[in-house]
């Protein structure tokens, strides 16, 4: 993970973002577990919900395979796929982990 | 808009990141950057700082960026501050919708700062180059205003008139005009007009109507022939169905003559010293549109401490109350009693205060004369 590229790539310092990866996990730890609470209530809108709000957040900050991931479990949503949604977000787990790595943390 | 001021950009989104995201890249250019994590507080915000310009995101829970949109456009204070909104790239519903609810740009998710920055940009510069044309017009009506106004004579620079006035334009160009006429020591000419519409154009025509009235109103003419032959140059200057009613109290104070001669105006009412009021109704052309107009006249013996009011129909018609001049005086015959005893100075004022609640804006431009005789 090439932080210092990818800031270069939106057009801000590194530092900022660093900073705006931190708030990355944290937030999209938190909406992951929302999606989770939705998931073990059968309930759509929290899922949607807070898959969108990962998709556009990782795909500002242009960690793609995130935002990929966040992408298909708005889709699967729709269908009521509620299994690969699970599996999903185990792996979305594991890229907001990867950024955490990178970061040294 | 300040230019030395950084303008304040008010950025909405429900999510964190992106909120840093758009702060930090604004802020790097030199923006004041305030933000807001939900609808009510984007509203709140607005309000309360008045931003240059709102990035908003559509998606939110509860309020969405569409209510925002909608209680921003409708609220005076916040009408006019361009609006971009955030929305994911294939919602193409969400973009129409945000357009028609008054939104400047649409910005897609993800976003790159850069981008956001560049519509940020040259929104601004648009909303400035708008207001700027406004701010100018805004002046030149202003201008126009002025020049009206120096054309009516104050009741303080005439005090051998004896009037008192009330005028009230409801927007920069009224369409009411009065003026008072010096014709020779013992004789004052009293006239009031509304003109049709009350746009520029007519705010022009003042000044047309003002000179007429000095070279037409002379010793050496009797007020019907005065009327007369304004009327005969008005057929010929004013266009497109233009018009005006008016009314023109000529008074004589040595002899104690009056006559009224109306040109499809509201009624005058007399109150003779003492007694009770008269309303004076008069059948009369209108001018400005016919070559062979026929004006109603009335001639009256008056005595001093007598008063004549003189109005526009702002002061008796009403739309909403469905009221025409026709009906409008008769019912306010108690209230010219009621401003009986106030000096004639201040009586026009005095009449709107009882005619008008507090507060109370008249549907209409208003002029109302009082003289005493």
């Amino acid at each position: 993970m090439d932080f210092k590229a990818m800031a270069s790539n939106l057009g801000i310092d590194e530092a900022d973002f660093i900073e705006l990866a931190e708030l990355l996990v944290i937030t999209s730890l938190s909406d992951l577990a929302a999606l989770e609470q939705g998931l073990a209530q059968g309930s759509k809108e929290p899922i949607a919900h807070a898959a969108h709000s990962i998709k556009g957040a990782a795909g500002n900050l242009g960690f793609t395979d995130i935002a990929a991931i966040a992408a298909e479990m708005e889709t699967l949503v729709g269908q009521g796929e509620f299994d690969s949604i699970n599996a999903r977000a185990d792996a979305l787990r594991q890229g907001l982990d990867a950024i955490n790595m990178a970061m040294g943390r | 808009m300040e230019t030395t001021q950084p303008f304040t950009v008010l950025a909405v989104d429900d999510n964190p990141v992106n909120l840093k995201l758009m702060e930090s890249s604004l802020v790097k250019e030199g923006y004041r950057v305030i933000s807001a994590s939900n609808g009510p507080r984007a509203r709140e915000l607005s309000v309360a700082e008045k931003p240059d310009l709102i990035l908003l995101d559509i998606r939110m829970p509860g309020e969405d960026g569409f209510e925002v949109i909608r209680f921003l456009k409708d609220n005076p204070v916040t009408g006019t501050i361009p609006v971009i909104f955030l929305t994911a790239y294939a919602e193409i519903n969400s973009k129409l919708r945000g357009f028609d609810l008054g939104a400047v740009d649409y910005i897609t998710k993800p976003f790159h700062p850069l981008e956001v920055l560049a519509r940020v940009g040259i929104h601004l510069k648009l909303s400035i180059a708008t207001n700027s044309l406004i701010a100018e017009q805004a002046r030149k009506l202003g201008q126009i205003t002025e020049a009206q106004n120096a054309m009516l004579p104050l009741a303080e620079e005439l005090p051998w008139a004896r009037f008192g006035v009330y005028y009230k334009a409801l927007e920069e160009a009224g369409g009411d005009f009065y003026d008072i006429l010096n014709i020779s020591d013992q004789i004052t000419g009293y006239f009031v007009a509304d003109f049709s519409g009350h746009d520029i154009k007519t705010s022009y025509m003042t000044a047309a109507i003002k000179a007429l009235l000095a070279q037409n109103c002379s010793p050496v003419y009797s007020p019907l022939e005065s009327m007369k032959m304004i009327n005969d140059v008005l057929v010929e200057i004013l266009t497109d169905g233009k018009y005006l009613t008016a009314c023109y109290v000529w008074l004589n104070r040595s002899t104690g003559k009056l006559c009224i001669i109306s040109a499809g105006h509201p009624p005058v009412v007399h109150i003779p010293k003492g007694k009770d009021p008269e309303v004076i109704r008069l059948d009369g052309d209108i001018l400005g549109m016919f070559k062979d107009a026929r004006f109603g006249i009335h001639r009256i013996p008056v005595a001093p401490g007598d008063r004549l009011f003189v109005y526009s129909d702002g002061l008796v018609e009403s739309v909403k109350r469905k009221i025409t001049w026709a009906t409008g005086a008769e019912s306010l015959v108690e209230k010219f009693k009621e401003v009986r005893d106030v000096p004639f100075c201040d009586a026009p004022t005095a009449l709107m205060e009882t005619i008008f609640d507090k507060g109370e804006i008249p549907e209409d431009d208003v002029v109302v004369l009082c003289v005493e005789v």
